[in-house]
Protein backbone atom coordinates (compact mmCIF):
# COMPACT_ATOMS: atom_id res chain seq x y z
CA UNK A 1 0.00 0.00 0.00
CA UNK A 2 1.24 3.36 -1.19
CA UNK A 3 2.47 5.44 2.29
CA UNK A 4 0.60 8.63 3.32
CA UNK A 5 2.31 12.08 4.10
CA UNK A 6 0.94 15.33 4.75
CA UNK A 7 2.41 18.50 3.50
CA UNK A 8 4.31 20.26 5.76
CA UNK A 9 2.50 23.37 4.91
CA UNK A 10 -0.61 21.33 6.12
CA UNK A 11 1.27 20.61 9.23
CA UNK A 12 2.16 24.28 10.02
CA UNK A 13 -1.40 26.06 9.27
CA UNK A 14 -3.13 23.26 11.55
CA UNK A 15 -0.78 24.24 14.50
CA UNK A 16 -1.07 27.97 13.87
CA UNK A 17 -4.85 27.62 13.82
CA UNK A 18 -5.70 25.45 16.49
CA UNK A 19 -4.65 27.84 18.71
CA UNK A 20 -2.91 25.15 21.16
CA UNK A 21 0.99 26.17 21.85
CA UNK A 22 3.21 23.54 21.62
CA UNK A 23 6.54 23.33 23.50
CA UNK A 24 6.48 21.84 27.22
CA UNK A 25 5.69 24.86 29.43
CA UNK A 26 2.74 25.07 31.01
CA UNK A 27 0.31 27.44 29.83
CA UNK A 28 -3.15 29.07 30.55
CA UNK A 29 -6.32 28.89 28.10
CA UNK A 30 -9.08 31.29 28.67
CA UNK A 31 -12.70 30.26 30.36
CA UNK A 32 -14.58 30.32 27.53
CA UNK A 33 -12.04 28.22 25.20
CA UNK A 34 -11.63 25.92 28.14
CA UNK A 35 -15.26 24.95 28.44
CA UNK A 36 -15.52 24.58 24.49
CA UNK A 37 -12.74 21.87 24.80
CA UNK A 38 -13.64 20.13 27.52
CA UNK A 39 -17.02 19.68 26.35
CA UNK A 40 -16.28 18.64 23.06
CA UNK A 41 -13.83 15.68 24.18
CA UNK A 42 -16.72 14.85 26.97
CA UNK A 43 -19.67 12.16 25.94
CA UNK A 44 -22.36 13.40 24.16
CA UNK A 45 -26.31 12.70 24.47
CA UNK A 46 -26.77 9.83 22.65
CA UNK A 47 -22.89 8.69 22.31
CA UNK A 48 -21.21 5.98 23.93
CA UNK A 49 -24.78 4.53 25.08
CA UNK A 50 -23.46 1.34 27.10
CA UNK A 51 -22.58 4.22 29.85
CA UNK A 52 -26.01 4.72 30.20
CA UNK A 53 -26.44 1.24 32.35
CA UNK A 54 -25.24 1.34 35.74
CA UNK A 55 -22.42 -1.30 35.80
CA UNK A 56 -21.31 -3.17 38.68
CA UNK A 57 -17.23 -3.80 38.18
CA UNK A 58 -17.96 -7.27 40.55
CA UNK A 59 -19.89 -10.09 39.84
CA UNK A 60 -20.24 -10.91 43.41
CA UNK A 61 -21.86 -6.50 44.43
CA UNK A 62 -24.36 -7.51 41.07
CA UNK A 63 -25.44 -11.30 42.69
CA UNK A 64 -25.80 -10.08 45.60
CA UNK A 65 -28.19 -6.86 44.25
CA UNK A 66 -30.01 -9.61 41.46
CA UNK A 67 -30.70 -12.02 44.60
CA UNK A 68 -32.14 -8.59 46.36
CA UNK A 69 -34.39 -7.40 43.51
CA UNK A 70 -35.34 -10.88 41.77
CA UNK A 71 -33.64 -10.01 38.72
CA UNK A 72 -30.92 -11.84 36.27
CA UNK A 73 -27.55 -10.65 36.05
CA UNK A 74 -26.30 -9.61 32.15
CA UNK A 75 -22.46 -9.68 32.09
CA UNK A 76 -20.07 -7.60 29.76
CA UNK A 77 -16.87 -9.35 29.91
CA UNK A 78 -13.57 -8.47 27.85
CA UNK A 79 -10.01 -10.47 28.05
CA UNK A 80 -8.04 -7.26 29.22
CA UNK A 81 -10.88 -5.75 31.34
CA UNK A 82 -14.46 -4.70 31.96
CA UNK A 83 -15.82 -3.80 28.43
CA UNK A 84 -17.20 -0.38 29.26
CA UNK A 85 -13.69 1.18 29.78
CA UNK A 86 -12.59 -0.32 26.76
CA UNK A 87 -13.39 -3.22 24.65
CA UNK B 1 -18.45 -6.74 18.74
CA UNK B 2 -20.27 -5.67 22.17
CA UNK B 3 -20.19 -1.87 21.79
CA UNK B 4 -21.54 -2.45 18.25
CA UNK B 5 -23.26 0.75 18.18
CA UNK B 6 -27.04 -0.70 16.41
CA UNK B 7 -27.32 -3.10 19.57
CA UNK B 8 -27.41 0.18 22.10
CA UNK B 9 -30.54 0.99 21.10
CA UNK B 10 -33.28 2.72 23.14
CA UNK B 11 -35.08 -0.69 23.46
CA UNK B 12 -32.00 -3.14 24.86
CA UNK B 13 -31.23 0.14 27.34
CA UNK B 14 -34.81 0.17 29.08
CA UNK B 15 -34.92 -3.37 28.95
CA UNK B 16 -31.35 -4.10 30.53
CA UNK B 17 -31.54 -0.97 33.45
CA UNK B 18 -35.42 -2.53 33.76
CA UNK B 19 -35.12 -6.07 34.47
CA UNK B 20 -31.44 -6.35 34.34
CA UNK B 21 -28.54 -5.83 37.24
CA UNK B 22 -24.95 -5.54 34.77
CA UNK B 23 -21.61 -5.93 35.36
CA UNK B 24 -18.62 -5.30 33.24
CA UNK B 25 -15.34 -7.44 34.35
CA UNK B 26 -12.28 -8.94 32.44
CA UNK B 27 -12.97 -12.72 31.47
CA UNK B 28 -10.47 -13.85 33.58
CA UNK B 29 -12.58 -13.34 36.71
CA UNK B 30 -14.22 -16.56 35.52
CA UNK B 31 -11.06 -18.37 36.56
CA UNK B 32 -9.93 -16.97 39.43
CA UNK B 33 -9.65 -18.87 42.55
CA UNK B 34 -12.51 -17.03 44.30
CA UNK B 35 -16.07 -17.10 45.20
CA UNK B 36 -16.51 -15.40 41.87
CA UNK B 37 -14.60 -17.56 40.19
CA UNK B 38 -16.80 -20.49 41.66
CA UNK B 39 -19.86 -18.98 41.20
CA UNK B 40 -19.12 -18.03 37.40
CA UNK B 41 -17.98 -21.42 36.76
CA UNK B 42 -20.65 -23.08 38.51
CA UNK B 43 -22.72 -21.40 35.87
CA UNK B 44 -20.00 -23.02 33.20
CA UNK B 45 -19.29 -19.31 31.91
CA UNK B 46 -15.70 -20.50 31.87
CA UNK B 47 -16.69 -23.03 28.56
CA UNK B 48 -17.53 -19.48 27.33
CA UNK B 49 -15.08 -17.26 27.83
CA UNK B 50 -12.53 -18.93 26.09
CA UNK B 51 -10.69 -16.19 23.36
CA UNK B 52 -9.82 -12.73 23.87
CA UNK B 53 -12.86 -11.55 22.48
CA UNK B 54 -15.58 -9.92 24.27
CA UNK B 55 -18.31 -11.64 25.92
CA UNK B 56 -22.44 -11.15 26.69
CA UNK B 57 -23.54 -13.50 29.46
CA UNK B 58 -27.02 -13.88 31.43
CA UNK B 59 -26.69 -15.74 34.40
CA UNK B 60 -29.38 -15.79 37.47
CA UNK B 61 -28.42 -15.23 41.31
CA UNK B 62 -29.12 -19.02 41.76
CA UNK B 63 -25.76 -19.65 39.07
CA UNK B 64 -27.84 -20.68 35.97
CA UNK B 65 -26.97 -20.11 32.68
CA UNK B 66 -29.72 -18.07 30.80
CA UNK B 67 -28.32 -16.99 27.66
CA UNK B 68 -26.31 -14.52 26.00
CA UNK B 69 -27.77 -11.65 24.65
CA UNK B 70 -30.00 -9.66 27.80
CA UNK B 71 -33.41 -10.23 25.85
CA UNK B 72 -36.86 -11.24 26.34
CA UNK B 73 -36.14 -14.83 25.78
CA UNK B 74 -33.60 -14.91 28.66
CA UNK B 75 -36.09 -13.35 30.72
CA UNK B 76 -38.41 -16.03 30.01
CA UNK B 77 -36.13 -18.31 30.61
CA UNK B 78 -35.63 -16.77 34.11
CA UNK B 79 -39.21 -16.52 34.58
CA UNK B 80 -39.33 -20.49 34.53
CA UNK B 81 -36.61 -21.04 36.99
CA UNK B 82 -38.36 -22.21 40.33
CA UNK B 83 -39.74 -19.35 42.77
CA UNK B 84 -36.69 -20.21 44.92
CA UNK B 85 -34.27 -19.17 42.23
CA UNK B 86 -35.27 -15.80 41.33
CA UNK B 87 -37.77 -14.22 43.79
CA UNK B 88 -36.47 -11.01 45.60
CA UNK B 89 -34.64 -12.17 48.64
CA UNK B 90 -35.14 -15.92 48.08
CA UNK B 91 -31.61 -16.01 47.76
CA UNK B 92 -28.99 -15.21 50.72
CA UNK B 93 -26.32 -13.65 48.82
CA UNK B 94 -23.28 -13.86 52.49
CA UNK B 95 -20.62 -11.14 52.32
CA UNK B 96 -16.98 -11.79 50.64
CA UNK B 97 -14.81 -12.15 53.71
CA UNK B 98 -11.42 -9.72 53.63
CA UNK B 99 -9.41 -10.67 50.54
CA UNK B 100 -11.94 -13.32 48.47
CA UNK B 101 -12.79 -9.92 45.89
CA UNK B 102 -10.99 -10.32 42.74
CA UNK B 103 -11.67 -6.69 41.71
CA UNK B 104 -9.98 -3.86 43.50
CA UNK B 105 -12.40 -0.97 44.92
CA UNK B 106 -11.80 2.73 45.12
CA UNK B 107 -9.46 3.94 48.04
CA UNK B 108 -11.10 4.82 51.20
CA UNK B 109 -11.62 8.62 50.76
CA UNK B 110 -9.79 8.56 47.25
CA UNK B 111 -11.14 10.41 44.61
CA UNK B 112 -12.28 9.11 41.28
CA UNK B 113 -12.15 11.15 37.88
CA UNK B 114 -14.01 9.54 34.81
CA UNK B 115 -11.35 9.99 31.79
CA UNK B 116 -13.33 10.09 28.37
CA UNK B 117 -10.69 9.26 25.58
CA UNK B 118 -11.71 10.60 21.72
CA UNK B 119 -10.32 10.77 18.47
CA UNK B 120 -10.62 13.81 17.24
CA UNK B 121 -9.92 16.23 14.06
CA UNK B 122 -9.16 19.17 12.11
CA UNK B 123 -12.22 21.00 9.98
CA UNK B 124 -11.00 22.75 6.88
CA UNK B 125 -11.04 26.30 8.92
CA UNK B 126 -8.50 24.35 11.33
CA UNK B 127 -10.32 23.93 14.45
CA UNK B 128 -10.79 20.94 16.21
CA UNK B 129 -13.75 18.60 15.69
CA UNK B 130 -15.03 15.01 16.30
CA UNK B 131 -13.49 12.74 13.87
CA UNK B 132 -14.89 11.38 11.50
CA UNK B 133 -14.77 7.79 9.48
CA UNK B 134 -13.75 10.03 6.63
CA UNK B 135 -10.71 11.48 8.23
CA UNK B 136 -8.99 7.65 8.41
CA UNK B 137 -7.23 6.88 5.01
CA UNK B 138 -6.93 3.47 6.01
CA UNK B 139 -10.75 2.75 6.33
CA UNK B 140 -11.72 4.17 2.95
CA UNK B 141 -13.07 2.21 0.51
CA UNK B 142 -13.43 -0.38 2.83
CA UNK B 143 -17.29 -0.24 3.45
CA UNK B 144 -17.44 -2.35 6.17
CA UNK B 145 -14.32 -1.30 8.11
CA UNK B 146 -16.12 1.84 8.10
CA UNK B 147 -19.12 0.70 9.01
CA UNK B 148 -17.93 -1.35 11.96
CA UNK B 149 -15.17 1.36 12.97
CA UNK B 150 -17.17 3.99 13.84
CA UNK B 151 -18.12 2.62 17.17
CA UNK B 152 -14.47 3.84 18.21
CA UNK B 153 -14.93 6.86 17.22
CA UNK B 154 -17.41 7.72 19.83
CA UNK B 155 -15.73 8.31 23.25
CA UNK B 156 -14.58 5.40 25.50
CA UNK B 157 -15.21 6.27 29.39
CA UNK B 158 -12.54 4.85 31.88
CA UNK B 159 -11.52 5.82 35.62
CA UNK B 160 -8.33 7.31 37.23
CA UNK B 161 -8.01 7.13 40.99
CA UNK B 162 -6.08 9.16 43.53
CA UNK B 163 -5.54 8.45 47.23
CA UNK B 164 -7.04 10.46 50.50
CA UNK B 165 -3.46 11.55 51.06
CA UNK B 166 -2.83 12.86 47.41
CA UNK B 167 -5.89 14.99 46.26
CA UNK B 168 -5.68 16.20 49.87
CA UNK B 169 -2.15 17.13 48.91
CA UNK B 170 -3.43 19.15 46.11
CA UNK B 171 -5.70 21.63 48.44
CA UNK B 172 -3.39 24.65 49.50
CA UNK B 173 -3.06 24.99 53.28
CA UNK B 174 -3.06 28.79 52.88
CA UNK B 175 -4.44 29.48 49.76
CA UNK B 176 -3.12 32.82 48.31
CA UNK B 177 -4.32 34.26 44.88
CA UNK B 178 -1.55 33.89 41.79
CA UNK B 179 0.54 31.52 44.25
CA UNK B 180 1.94 28.53 42.00
CA UNK B 181 2.83 24.80 43.18
CA UNK B 182 3.51 22.19 41.47
CA UNK B 183 1.83 18.66 41.80
CA UNK B 184 3.18 15.54 43.02
CA UNK B 185 5.13 14.06 40.41
CA UNK B 186 3.74 10.58 40.87
CA UNK B 187 0.00 11.55 39.88
CA UNK B 188 1.32 13.38 37.11
CA UNK B 189 3.36 10.38 35.51
CA UNK B 190 0.45 8.13 36.70
CA UNK B 191 -2.04 10.00 34.06
CA UNK B 192 0.68 9.88 31.50
CA UNK B 193 1.41 6.20 31.71
CA UNK B 194 -2.48 4.53 32.11
CA UNK B 195 -4.70 7.13 31.27
CA UNK B 196 -3.49 9.33 28.37
CA UNK B 197 -2.85 6.74 26.11
CA UNK B 198 -5.02 7.17 23.26
CA UNK B 199 -4.95 2.99 22.65
CA UNK B 200 -8.24 3.56 25.31
CA UNK B 201 -10.45 4.42 23.06
CA UNK B 202 -9.89 1.02 20.76
CA UNK B 203 -8.68 -1.63 23.46
CA UNK B 204 -8.51 -1.90 27.22
CA UNK B 205 -5.89 -4.43 26.66
CA UNK B 206 -2.43 -3.07 27.17
CA UNK B 207 -1.45 0.61 26.62
CA UNK B 208 0.22 1.28 29.72
CA UNK B 209 3.29 3.13 29.10
CA UNK B 210 6.49 2.25 30.72
CA UNK B 211 8.21 4.89 32.97
CA UNK B 212 11.06 5.19 30.73
CA UNK B 213 8.66 6.01 27.87
CA UNK B 214 7.38 9.05 29.27
CA UNK B 215 9.27 11.96 28.66
CA UNK B 216 7.94 14.73 30.64
CA UNK B 217 4.69 14.82 33.05
CA UNK B 218 3.97 18.30 34.75
CA UNK B 219 0.92 19.02 36.60
CA UNK B 220 0.99 22.82 38.23
CA UNK B 221 -1.86 24.22 40.38
CA UNK B 222 -2.61 28.34 40.43
CA UNK B 223 -4.42 29.48 42.99
CA UNK B 224 -7.18 31.67 40.86
CA UNK B 225 -9.85 32.36 43.50
CA UNK B 226 -10.05 32.18 47.38
CA UNK B 227 -13.06 33.32 49.26
CA UNK B 228 -13.75 31.44 52.96
CA UNK B 229 -16.07 28.99 51.50
CA UNK B 230 -14.26 28.03 47.86
CA UNK B 231 -10.85 28.21 46.61
CA UNK B 232 -10.80 27.73 42.88
CA UNK B 233 -7.75 26.32 41.10
CA UNK B 234 -6.21 26.15 37.12
CA UNK B 235 -4.46 23.30 36.33
CA UNK B 236 -1.73 23.72 33.94
CA UNK B 237 0.29 20.65 32.72
CA UNK B 238 2.36 19.05 29.67
CA UNK B 239 2.67 15.47 28.80
CA UNK B 240 5.18 13.25 26.32
CA UNK B 241 5.70 10.17 26.20
CA UNK B 242 6.98 7.84 23.20
CA UNK B 243 8.72 9.00 19.99
CA UNK B 244 9.73 12.74 19.28
CA UNK B 245 7.79 13.18 16.04
CA UNK B 246 9.23 13.31 12.79
CA UNK B 247 7.23 14.36 10.27
CA UNK B 248 9.38 12.46 7.47
CA UNK B 249 8.27 9.60 9.27
CA UNK B 250 5.30 9.66 10.18
CA UNK B 251 3.77 7.86 7.22
CA UNK B 252 0.87 5.41 6.81
CA UNK B 253 0.87 2.83 7.38
CA UNK B 254 3.73 0.68 9.05
CA UNK B 255 5.93 3.41 8.76
CA UNK B 256 9.44 3.80 11.19
CA UNK B 257 7.95 6.19 13.77
CA UNK B 258 6.93 4.43 17.24
CA UNK B 259 4.01 5.70 18.31
CA UNK B 260 4.19 9.36 20.07
CA UNK B 261 2.12 11.43 21.85
CA UNK B 262 2.08 15.01 23.74
CA UNK B 263 -0.44 16.88 24.88
CA UNK B 264 -0.92 20.25 26.96
CA UNK B 265 -3.24 20.12 29.98
CA UNK B 266 -5.77 22.84 31.49
CA UNK B 267 -7.89 22.06 34.26
CA UNK B 268 -10.51 24.18 36.18
CA UNK B 269 -10.78 22.53 39.91
CA UNK B 270 -13.23 23.88 42.90
CA UNK B 271 -12.49 23.00 46.59
CA UNK B 272 -15.37 23.36 49.13
CA UNK B 273 -13.79 24.05 52.43
CA UNK B 274 -16.73 23.72 54.26
CA UNK B 275 -17.13 20.33 53.13
CA UNK B 276 -13.39 19.23 52.65
CA UNK B 277 -13.85 18.21 49.39
CA UNK B 278 -13.51 19.00 45.53
CA UNK B 279 -16.79 19.84 44.43
CA UNK B 280 -15.18 20.25 40.33
CA UNK B 281 -12.09 18.70 39.01
CA UNK B 282 -12.28 19.05 35.21
CA UNK B 283 -9.45 18.53 32.90
CA UNK B 284 -9.15 18.48 29.38
CA UNK B 285 -5.70 17.39 27.29
CA UNK B 286 -6.02 18.27 23.42
CA UNK B 287 -3.30 16.58 22.13
CA UNK B 288 -1.55 14.88 19.44
CA UNK B 289 -0.80 11.56 18.53
CA UNK B 290 1.57 10.40 15.67
CA UNK B 291 3.87 7.37 14.39
CA UNK B 292 2.82 3.47 13.91
CA UNK B 293 -0.57 2.68 16.11
CA UNK B 294 -0.22 -1.49 15.82
CA UNK B 295 -2.31 -4.16 16.66
CA UNK B 296 -1.26 -7.18 18.54
CA UNK B 297 1.01 -8.06 15.63
CA UNK B 298 3.09 -4.47 15.36
CA UNK B 299 0.41 -3.42 12.59
CA UNK B 300 -1.21 -0.68 11.61
CA UNK B 301 -4.76 -0.43 12.82
CA UNK B 302 -6.94 1.03 10.68
CA UNK B 303 -7.20 4.21 13.32
CA UNK B 304 -3.70 4.73 12.29
CA UNK B 305 -3.41 8.67 10.62
CA UNK B 306 -0.09 10.11 8.97
CA UNK B 307 1.69 13.03 10.30
CA UNK B 308 -0.04 14.17 13.86
CA UNK B 309 -3.46 13.45 14.36
CA UNK B 310 -5.51 15.10 17.48
CA UNK B 311 -6.89 12.96 20.19
CA UNK B 312 -8.51 14.45 23.19
CA UNK B 313 -8.90 13.12 26.90
CA UNK B 314 -11.20 14.96 29.27
CA UNK B 315 -11.25 14.32 33.06
CA UNK B 316 -14.29 15.14 34.97
CA UNK B 317 -15.25 14.20 38.85
CA UNK B 318 -17.40 10.97 38.84
CA UNK B 319 -20.06 11.34 41.19
CA UNK B 320 -20.28 8.39 43.08
CA UNK B 321 -24.17 7.32 42.56
CA UNK B 322 -23.46 4.60 40.31
CA UNK B 323 -21.98 1.45 40.89
CA UNK B 324 -19.76 2.35 37.20
CA UNK B 325 -17.96 4.65 39.17
CA UNK B 326 -16.20 1.81 41.12
CA UNK B 327 -14.99 0.66 37.70
CA UNK B 328 -10.96 -0.01 38.34
CA UNK B 329 -8.84 2.00 35.97
CA UNK B 330 -8.67 0.73 32.49
CA UNK B 331 -11.37 -1.55 33.62
CA UNK B 332 -8.90 -4.02 35.04
CA UNK B 333 -8.06 -4.22 38.93
CA UNK B 334 -4.81 -5.65 37.77
CA UNK B 335 -3.52 -2.09 36.80
CA UNK B 336 -3.95 -1.31 40.31
CA UNK B 337 -2.61 -4.62 41.84
CA UNK B 338 0.10 -5.94 39.31
CA UNK B 339 1.44 -2.48 37.43
CA UNK B 340 2.61 -0.28 39.63
CA UNK B 341 -0.65 2.14 39.75
CA UNK B 342 0.30 3.49 42.82
CA UNK B 343 3.72 3.36 43.34
CA UNK B 344 6.28 6.76 43.26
Amino acid sequence: MRAIHISGATALASVVLSGVLWGSEPQSIEDARFETLHAMVKRQPGESRWMEIDWYSSVWEARKKAAEQGKPIFLMAGSGGAPVAGC
Amino acid sequence: MTRAVTFWNDETIALIREHFVAASVPTWVCRADSPEGVFLRGANIHKRWVTSSGYMSCVSASGKHLGRRPTTKVLEAFEKLPGPERKPGSIKVAELKPGEAVIPTPPEGGLVLKVHARFLARGNNGQLRHARTTDFPLMQDKPKVLRSWQLFLQPNTEYMWLTRDEWQAMVPTNPVKGSNRDIDATIAQRMARFHLTPQRATTSEGGIKSKRSVKEARLALVVKDVSPQTIRLELRGFVHWGSEYDESKATTPNGPLRQGYATPLYGRLEYDRTRKAFTRFDIVAPGHVWGRWGDANGKSMYVERPGRSPFGFAFELATGTSPSDRIPPGGNGRYVERTGYFAN
